[in-house]
């Protein structure tokens, strides 16, 4: 009775723990990549908030760039009342790190500008930022790689099956849309 | 930032140089002659010894024990200190003044150097230092940098008894090199930790695994760099935090420091400073007096090895800035024994 009680809890009970340790390890890693991606968001409204003091610091120097200035803070609200996740708000994002990067380059040709204690503040703030957003992409894609291969890898892709967990796309993959959208700039 | 080349530097201390190869000539005079003094010496005292006091063992060995004090206090007296003010003045008027020449707001204190409660803090080492010595000093601003750092050595204690019940105290080396501390430009709230992957070189793949590594209460993060992720493992608290910190730029920067000096390297990234441990078998900042007759020439493999640490491509390579560690107030002496808490 006991040796029966024995191979009973052998035949049932291992599966079981492995089941269970295996979902919540796919929870986990789940909800990292959640984490990851809301990182993300994050760092992209610091981004936002930026965004008036940098049109503002500039707009005095760069006469012949009113359009683009205006474009950035179009792209600004536009980006804001969009879903986090959706298509059209990274190609929104896509051309407000587009529109930032020209502003940037521009500022080359404004020594005024340049000399600006106000504007080289903002600057760095924006580098800041765009360091952070950089990171919280790769910790997004690390997050990513780890889920997928949990989810495609045997006997793992059993439980994420059960779980109806689907392969998650990388940033890149999510961003590409972006391309779609051409920003005149 | 000053980018004197080793050249320049050796025509700057050319007086400096001079005065102190009199200096090395008379100390390595003085050695040499009270060497061969005290060797004929013992060996006219052994022989004397040998054949008055033929049979008796205990005489013998108390007479040994006492010339070697005697002997022992002759060096130190007739040689011991000229050797040591000579070793003193390389450091103070040699060591000192390329730090200086090299970036003017380095201070070089031979006696001084990171503390072991400095050492301690990051938490680099899975043991704790039991016996701690440091010397040779180094601190000062590079460019807008903070930076101090100094030869460390930190030895773990195991004791055990043998059939007779006798207790024996061994002490082991688990760092010998250079421990540097320097202010780095970001700001960060958690910790991380770059250590050698040894696991991963002995087990494969299998050493990716989180199980393999299970001192660490910190999350394993995974890096996209191949070459990297072959050399290093990484401990973080926070996984967006520690991509912050590691850019692929600083990847790349640890990866070439490790292969510049080709020993472990080790960093820890806290309080907005990272700490680098780099293990070095020997002593970087000595000078022991030749024998006189040879005079001392510039070595041009010196100038590779022992310049490493002021040339400007390792100052890039610790992109750094913000406020020590908490209890960094001021390098401590570090001769003293460390407190228990401490290692």
């Amino acid at each position: 009775m006991a040796s029966l009680a024995i191979i009973f809890g052998i035949v049932v009970g291992i599966p079981l723990i492995w089941y269970a340790l295996t979902y919540n390890g796919l929870v986990a890693k789940r909800n990292q990549c959640r984490n990851a991606f809301s990182s993300i968001d994050v760092n992209l409204a610091k981004r936002h908030d930026l965004i008036p003091n940098i049109v503002a610091a500039v707009k005095g120097y760069m006469a012949h760039e009113r359009e683009t200035l205006e474009r950035l803070t179009a792209l600004r609200s536009e980006a804001r009342s969009l879903p986090p996740d959706s298509p059209a708000r990274f190609a929104a994002e896509g051309g407000i790190a587009d529109g930032l990067a020209h502003i940037t380059m521009r500022a080359e040709a404004y020594p005024d500008l340049k000399a600006s204690e106000n504007f080289l503040h903002l600057q760095r703030l924006l580098a800041e930022v765009e360091e952070q957003i950089s990171a919280a992409r790769r910790a997004f894609n690390a997050a990513v790689m780890d889920l997928n291969n949990s989810i495609e890898m045997f006997p793992s892709s059993l439980v994420a099956n059960s779980m109806n967990l689907k392969r998650q796309e990388p940033f890149e993959a999510l961003a590409s849309s972006r391309t779609n959208v051409t920003v005149q700039l | 930032m000053p980018s004197l080349s080793a050249d320049d530097v050796i025509f700057e201390l050319s007086t400096e140089l001079k005065s102190l190869e009199d200096q090395r000539a008379a100390a390595a005079r003085r050695q040499s002659r009270t060497l061969w003094t005290l060797g004929i010496l013992t060996v006219l005292i052994a022989g004397i010894g040998l054949v008055a006091i033929r049979h008796a063992g205990p005489v013998l060995l108390f007479g040994g024990v006492l010339w070697l004090i005697v002997a022992g206090a002759i060096y130190h007296f007739a040689a011991g200190t000229h050797v040591s003010a000579y070793k003193d003045g390389f450091k103070t008027q040699i060591v000192g003044k390329i730090a200086r020449l090299m970036h003017p707001e380095m201070h070089y204190s031979p006696g001084y150097g990171i503390s072991a409660a400095e050492f301690a803090y990051p938490n680099l080492f899975d043991r704790r230092a039991d016996r701690y010595r440091c010397e040779d000093g180094f601190r000062g601003m590079v460019g807008k940098t903070s930076v101090k750092f100094s030869e460390v050595r930190a030895q773990y204690k195991t004791t055990s008894t043998d059939s007779k019940g006798r207790r024996r105290t061994s002490y082991h080396t688990f760092f010998d090199g250079i421990f540097m501390i320097a202010d780095f430009h970001k700001h960060f709230r958690g910790q991380l930790r770059v250590l050698p992957d040894t696991a991963e070189k002995f087990l494969g793949f299998l050493g990716k695994k989180q199980g393999f590594r299970p001192f660490s209460g910190d999350d394993l993060v995974y890096l996209e760099d191949a070459a990297f992720e072959k050399e290093f493992v990484v401990y973080g608290t926070d996984q967006v935090e520690a991509r912050y910190i590691l850019s692929t730029a600083m990847l790349a920067r640890i990866l070439d420091l490790r292969q510049k000096w080709g020993e472990e390297v080790r960093l820890g990234f806290l309080d907005s400073s990272v700490f680098i441990a780099i293990s070095y078998r020997g002593n970087l900042i000595e000078s022991r007096p030749p024998p006189p007759r040879r005079r001392l020439r510039p070595d041009p493999t010196l100038h590779r090895k022992n310049w490493r640490f002021a040339s400007p491509s390792w100052t890039t390579s610790a992109s750094t800035r913000g406020s020590g560690p908490k209890n960094s107030a001021a390098a401590e002496r570090c001769r003293r024994p460390p407190s228990r808490g401490a290692g």
